[in-house]
């Protein structure tokens, strides 16, 4: 019966082994939409709680989407990832994450870089 | 493509997961009133095992899928960074708890009248496979979102569960006894729908953040469900109204149209989860 309670109180609050809270972009750097005059050399990306990016890509227009890495290896709200160099134009930036709920979530933001 | 295969893995754990359940809650409920139809009670005991094996399937290729729906892309299911999050993600825990539901549902269904003990374990595991992942686990509300979670999922199982068994019925049965069937079904029914629609609601009511979430991406999909739903109260209440008066009267030809509906329910309910699973998967209530 005692086991019965306990197994109830944790799925009730939702067990303890993850730590994560669901996040979403909160803000970032470059922002979305904002025209650079310069390439930026790293990528900032600031979630609303801690996430674990599992995926990150950049889209030059007209071109192939590239791999960004590597990744942190442990879930952050704050993350900064190094960016390889870019040429002028228009750029989206892609990513998975995963927050506490266990589902991935998928995010994008756009800038440009003017020539 | 392997975002579509994901997608689809996880609707289809869903819906089979939740049949495979509600026909053993089906057979345990109204096992004993299926008549003089030889073999009735057998015949949906196997549908249920059927539907557990397929759910253990289908449930251990959406883990497989996992890591590459992470990634991005296919590559991803061989990355063992993306196994190792998995491994230890809610995801794991939540298809561990429906495999066990699914061997408990197995051997449950092995006899009739169902086992008892492996039958209460099979829908409690079920409904804990529900509340411990998705967006209720993080949300300010969780001891009230659990609770209504477990009853909803509880209800859809019911529901879906029943489909399957009572079209097959619909062949064996004269239209007395199915006429009767449907009566005690429908009595049931009654108590247990309008409450799993009320506790959507209050789920809703409890995720959205304001009403002007319902014109975001997850707004827009649950607007969707509510619409397939007043649908599935519509074709419910056909049956209820109309084939089973018909049948009462032993209309044979009712049998047919009440076959005919319950593969169009069963197809709504489908649409339901498919949109769930794309809902509880791709989107956030707080529009993220």
């Amino acid at each position: 019966m005692r086991i019965l309670r306990l197994a109830l109180a944790w799925l009730l609050l939702g067990g303890s082994s993850c730590a994560l809270a669901h996040a979403h972009l909160a803000h970032s750097a470059p922002a979305e939409g904002a025209h650079l005059a310069s390439a930026p050399r790293v990528l900032e990306l600031h979630f609303s709680a801690a996430a674990q990016l599992t995926a990150l890509w950049i889209q030059r227009t007209g071109a192939e989407r590239v791999k960004v890495g590597p990744l942190p290896d442990k879930p952050a709200a704050e993350i900064t990832i190094p960016l390889p160099p870019l040429a002028a134009g228009q750029y989206l930036i892609s990513w998975r994450v995963v927050g506490s709920d266990g589902h991935v979530a998928p995010g994008q933001l756009h800038f440009s870089i003017d020539g | 493509m392997i975002d579509g295969l994901w997608l689809a893995a996880r609707a289809g754990s869903y819906l089979l997961v939740l049949q495979a359940t509600g026909t053993l809650i089906f057979l345990a409920l109204f096992g004993r009133h299926f008549g003089g139809a030889a073999g009735a009670a057998g015949a949906v005991a196997r549908m249920a095992r059927r539907c557990a094996l397929g759910a253990l399937c289908v449930c251990t290729l959406q883990l497989l899928l996992e890591p590459a729906y992470m990634a991005g892309e296919a590559a991803g299911i061989m990355d063992s960074g993306l196994q190792h999050l998995v491994l230890h993600s809610r995801s794991t825990l939540a298809t561990a708890l429906r495999a066990a539901a699914m061997i408990c549902v197995i051997l449950a269904s092995a006899r009739t009248p169902p086992r008892a003990v492996p039958g209460i374990a099979a829908v409690c595991l079920t409904l804990a496979s529900f509340v411990v992942i998705g967006h209720t686990v993080t949300a300010i509300h969780r001891a009230l979102l659990a609770p209504l979670l477990g009853w909803h999922v509880l209800a859809v199982s019911f529901w879906l569960g029943a489909l399957w068994p009572l079209h097959l019925l619909a062949r064996s049965l004269g239209p007395l006894p199915l006429a009767a069937l449907l009566e005690r079904f429908s009595a049931l029914a009654l108590k247990v729908v309008p409450l799993l629609g009320l506790a959507g609601l209050a789920m809703a009511c409890l995720l959205l953040p304001d009403l002007g979430a319902l014109g975001t991406r997850y707004g827009v999909l649950l607007c969707t469900k509510t619409a397939l739903f007043a649908g599935l109260m519509g074709l419910a209440a056909l049956n209820r109204t109309r084939l089973t008066p018909a049948l009462a009267q032993g209309n044979p030809a009712a049998a047919r149209v009440l076959r005919r509906s319950l593969i169009a329910e069963y197809a709504l309910i489908s649409a339901v989860l498919l949109a769930t699973a794309a809902l509880t998967g791709l989107y956030s209530p707080d529009g993220h």
